[in-house]
């Protein structure tokens, strides 16, 4: 008796247990008609798995954490995106006026969290976390003492 | 899921940050396009926020968050149609633009017979195809019963096989 169609689905997509398979495989085998189906569903099963869905890399944690903070509470979403932006405006006056740094400073990447402290956002508790997603991982910087000294 | 019910939007970061990739390709191998399965992504995610509190780890986490794309992408499906990018607005696939034009004229006879498939027979596809769910697992995600999974991938597998004949 020849295999159902959802019996050979189920083999070719190897879903079927030791001995129920090896059963199939020895009728395929014998059997023309269920050999031509077999032969034409693995064809289709490998033809669809040449189908990639590999997406243009692009991280959307950072956009979500901000949309949910955005739906919870909208009043709180804008104090810290405020926030953001005067911290932001800080950094950027701060490297202005800075002076160059020593040929020979010692760079290290300082985490997401390292950079919410040292701005000062987290005081704002949960939501500073919301930001996490707005930085890179880590954040190279020079931070640091010159190379060789205490 | 405990972390994000007390409100640690870290954990909405970390879980997305592992599980959007998986949940992104089902979107687009429903919707066709990736703006579209960017949207439903964060739309899951953002769903799995709200319903963090009431969470019961009765079934897999994999299992809670792809049974909330799949209904989004099936309401997205049932919805108005969604008028199709012109070609050059289209993201082409991981294979890229370098490779060969029968293998991009062979992906788009794939992509274009997947998308023909009626929405409950595209997603009983794309699960069981792609994502390599079996059919319990289907049942499961979708809440349809094993038999509806059962007859849904007969019928898509005959239709592809249909459309797909030249390419065999």
């Amino acid at each position: 008796m020849c295999l159902d169609e959802s019996t050979l689905i189920r083999l070719v997509a190897g879903e079927l247990g030791d001995e129920q398979r090896r059963a199939c495989v020895e009728h395929v085998q014998v059997c023309h008609v269920c050999r031509q189906k077999h032969a034409e569903l693995a064809a289709t099963w490998d033809l669809l798995g040449q189908w990639p869905a590999e997406a243009p890399r692009r991280d959307l944690s950072g956009a979500i954490v901000a949309q949910a903070c955005r739906r919870q509470s909208p009043r709180r979403w804008a104090s810290v995106a405020a926030a953001v932006l005067i911290a932001g405006g800080a950094g950027v006056a701060a490297g202005i006026l800075a002076p160059a740094p020593p040929a020979a400073v010692a760079h290290q990447n300082v985490s997401t969290e390292q950079l919410v402290q040292a701005i000062g956002l987290d005081a704002l508790g949960d939501q500073s976390l919301a930001l996490a997603g707005l930085f890179p991982s880590s954040v190279p910087t020079t931070l640091g003492s010159e190379e060789g000294q205490p | 899921m405990r972390a994000l019910a007390a409100g640690d939007m870290n954990a909405l970061a970390t879980l997305a940050h592992r599980h959007q990739q998986a949940i992104r390709a089902i979107a687009y191998r429903m919707t066709g396009r990736w703006d579209l399965a960017d949207d439903l992504t964060q739309e899951t995610f953002l769903r799995l926020h709200r319903s963090a509190s009431s969470y019961q780890p009765t079934a897999a986490f994999r299992t809670f968050v792809h049974r909330i794309v799949v209904n989004l992408a099936l309401d997205k499906a049932r919805g108005p149609r969604v008028a199709g990018l012109p070609d050059d607005m289209v993201a082409p696939d991981a294979a890229g633009a370098d490779t060969p034009l029968a293998h991009q004229e062979k992906l788009a006879a794939i992509r274009d017979a997947v998308a023909a498939l009626p929405e409950r027979q595209r997603m009983a596809v794309i699960l069981h195809r792609f994502e390599r769910l079996n059919h319990q697992q289907i049942a499961e995600v979708t809440g349809w019963s094993a038999s509806a999974v059962e007859s849904l991938l007969v019928r898509a597998y005959q239709e592809l096989r249909q459309r797909l004949k030249e390419w065999l």
